[in-house]
């Protein structure tokens, strides 16, 4: 359980953005690995396994209370303009050029955690889970274009977060320094 | 090179590059604790057997029984269905005989009429309904529509003003 309890625990922590959820889901994960223990000990795939559990137990989680949130979030739902995605992309760059790792890892962290659950969630799994955009689609009973649009919107949205909270970061740091 | 690159797919880079360098979040302490007092919650021997059967129907359905168990729920559903039949049967003779004693047939009768009795209440509201002038009815469904329309709109910018838009952040 120790060597696996970081990546249970982060998977989930990740797709809900609450830590006390979280720790809820590893719970049952590592419950459920204890009532599968005596097929899981000899298997090389217990890490796939796991995490396979996890996703499939925080995204239940969030799901059960999504559905009345998709509508509003469907209706109100812009478009990305070509500027804004270029806005965004120099956004991020920009904040790697100014900030250093251990300060982007915390802005990081807040973003996905300020993100709404409809855009972190296909975020998360698409750039941390690698899942394909169409099993993505399919595992949120979305289609495949709400996808795709979501995780734009997610990354547009990260890009402002990041940017508003790296450049008061690279103030700091500026600032410390002089 | 950014610089012909397009937009979305620049984006998508940055965001990934940013995203692979977070490192793996720490479990709580707590986390293993919890999970050995559940283990040991659930560890007594009922409990395991209980959640045994419970996930064998559960992943194998009827299929997967013990096979004792189809062949008694096979017998008891086949003795279900012919106590079911005998009752009917038995029943449909005791009405028949009742039907034909001359002091029932009078009480049924008392019977027919409560029916017809209830059968015209039931059908109060939709002539009640035909005395209310159409106009109305299509001013009050129309007031309705529009009182849903404003109530969900209100709804809806609430929430995206206070919540779903953090690209908002920007400005």
């Amino acid at each position: 359980m120790r060597a696996y309890q970081d990546m249970v625990f982060t998977t989930a922590a990740r797709l809900t953005s609450n830590a006390a959820q979280a720790e809820d889901i590893a719970q049952e994960v590592f419950l459920r690995a204890y009532e599968n223990f005596e097929r899981l000990r000899s298997s090389p795939a217990v890490g796939g396994w796991l995490k396979t559990v996890t996703i499939h137990l925080a995204l239940n989680h969030i799901t059960r209370y999504r559905r009345r949130w998709r509508l509003f979030t469907d209706t109100f739902a812009g478009e990305a303009t070509e500027d804004a995605l270029e806005f965004a992309a120099t956004e991020v760059d920009e904040l790697f050029a100014n900030t250093d790792a251990e300060q982007r890892r915390a802005l990081v962290e807040q973003a996905l955690e300020r993100l709404p659950a409809h855009q972190r969630v296909p975020l998360v799994l698409y750039h941390f889970e690698e899942m394909p955009y169409r099993d993505i689609a399919q595992r949120l009973g979305v289609s495949l274009a709400k996808v795709k649009t979501d995780i734009l919107r997610a990354r547009v949205a990260m890009a402002a977060l990041l940017a508003r909270h790296g450049f008061d970061a690279a103030a700091a740091t500026t600032g410390a320094e002089s | 090179m950014t610089s012909r690159e397009d937009p979305r797919q620049r984006l998508e880079r940055l965001i990934q590059r940013t995203l692979s360098e977070l490192p793996q979040g720490r479990a709580p302490a707590s986390l293993e604790r919890r999970v050995i007092e559940a283990i040991e919650g659930r560890a007594g021997p009922t409990s395991r057997q209980e959640s045994a059967w419970r996930k064998r129907i559960e992943r194998g359905g009827f299929a997967s029984w013990p096979l004792t168990a189809r062949a008694a729920l096979i017998a008891c559903c086949l003795a279900s269905v012919i106590i079911v039949l005998l009752g009917l049967k038995g029943l449909a003779t005791r009405l028949a005989m009742l039907a034909a004693d001359p002091s029932i047939a009078g009480r049924l009768q008392a019977l027919r009429h409560a029916g017809e009795a209830a059968v015209t209440f039931g059908t109060l509201p939709a002539r009640l309904m035909r005395l209310i002038p159409s106009e109305w009815l299509l001013g009050g469904l129309l007031a309705t529509a529009a009182l849903y329309l404003v109530l969900f709109a209100l709804v809806a910018i609430g929430y995206s003003t206070l919540y779903a838009t953090p690209e908002r952040a920007r400005s």
